[in-house]
């Protein structure tokens, strides 16, 4: 166990998919690859991170951690669906952008992924979560406003040196007037991991406080959640239908042994 | 590549097929007549030498009205790939000059 990779999941950007993809990364990491997953809200201005998972006004948060000494231990909350979660709280930010990774300094032996949940505006919480983060994810849709804003964070990182690990397309309906794969990796020079369809299934999940993979498995953004978190890890993608498959077959063939026995 | 610049006959000038749509959507049937005519086409010429687009040089080179030459020479620069293009070379230099 650990020595924890810790993912920052940014956009300049409100409702891109930010705290979608950290629930929903984090929950497969979990359930389909076995990991020890922390995530964390670090998004002081919008934090959603316990409504996406039905966390609802926490008494200890990332807010009290920094602000007030709390052991970051206090802060933990552990998931029924098997991960970990630092929830966030909506107060200013006020402590320098180095405190959170000094505080993630010790946690880094308990999980084998952290994902940080960023503030999408530029100030000094997103700098916290890009000093705290050995990688970056960019979450963008195909459009010109989001592409704008998408290019405009990989150039902050760029000049605080953090690293982008690439940029997960999110909402992408598969129009041809939308920007393409190509079109976004030209223009932003980095490469894109993903590309997550629009699906109303997204909301009604959220609805219910329950990650789309969790509510909806098979769903097409299900399995693209499945095959990122795959990538992050660098493991073979779980197949959610190969056990299935082969459960079926088996019964199938155990009937006709039965039949051909009583004949 | 520097391309030899077109000069019309109303002092105005054009250096690619941008400046020249802009010109020619301005310019006045004098000087539109003046380059074409029954015995020759200067757009279709320096489309062809200069600018070295063949294939909108041979369109234009049959057409004698205005307003045709116009929309050929529109449809020929801004197709959806390069309206996209330019707009995202747009969007990379607005933040470039706000981030700086
Ligand atoms: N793939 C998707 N298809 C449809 N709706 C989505 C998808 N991903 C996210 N959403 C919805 O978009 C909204 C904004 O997502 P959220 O993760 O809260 O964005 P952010 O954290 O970047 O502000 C939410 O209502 C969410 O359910
Ligand atoms: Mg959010």
């Amino acid at each position: 166990m650990g020595r924890a990779k810790v993912f920052g999941v940014i956009a300049l950007k409100g409702g891109v998919g930010k705290t979608t993809v950290v629930s929903n990364l984090g929950a497969s990491l979990a359930r389909d690859y076995g990991k020890k997953v922390l995530m964390i809200d670090a998004n002081f201005s919008t934090p959603h991170l316990g409504l996406h998972l039905g966390l609802l006004n926490p008494k200890y948060t990332l807010h009290h951690v920094l602000n007030d000494n709390l052991s970051i231990f206090e802060a933990i909350y552990q998931h029924e669906l098997g991960f970990h979660i630092i929830p966030g709280k909506l107060a200013p930010f006020q402590t320098a952008p180095l405190d959170l990774k000094n505080k993630l300094e010790e946690l880094r032996d308990i999980y084998d992924v952290i994902l940080i949940d960023s503030s999408p505006s530029l100030n000094e919480e997103m700098y916290a979560t890009m000093a705290a983060s050995d990688e970056l994810l960019v979450v963008s849709s195909p459009d010109y406003p989001t592409l704008s804003s998408t290019i405009h964070a990989i150039r902050v990182a760029d000049k605080r040196e953090a690293k982008i690990h690439g940029i997960v397309i999110n909402k992408a309906y598969k129009k041809k007037f939308e920007l393409s794969k190509r079109d976004i990796e030209g223009a932003s020079g980095s490469k894109v991991l993903s590309v997550i369809p629009e699906n109303f299934r997204v909301l009604s999940s959220l609805s219910r406080m329950v990650p789309m993979i969790v509510n909806f498995p098979r769903q097409n953004v299900s399995l693209e959640y499945r095959r990122l978190a795959g990538l992050l890890v660098g493991e073979k993608t779980k197949r959610w239908f190969s056990k299935t498959k082969k459960v079926t077959k088996s019964k199938t063939k155990k009937k006709k042994t039965k039949k051909n026995a009583t004949k | 590549m520097v391309i030899d610049r077109f000069y019309l006959s109303n002092g105005d000038s054009a250096g690619d097929l941008r400046e020249l749509l802009s010109r020619l959507r301005v310019v006045d049937e004098e000087c539109f007549s003046h380059h074409v005519n029954k015995k020759k086409n200067d757009f279709a010429n320096w489309i062809k030498k200069c600018v070295k687009d063949k294939v909108l040089a041979k369109k234009i080179e049959k057409l004698k009205s205005k307003e045709k030459i116009i929309l050929a020479i529109d449809k020929r620069i801004n197709t959806p790939a390069r309206v996209k293009k330019r707009i995202i070379r747009k969007i990379k230099e607005a933040i470039l000059d706000g981030a700086s």
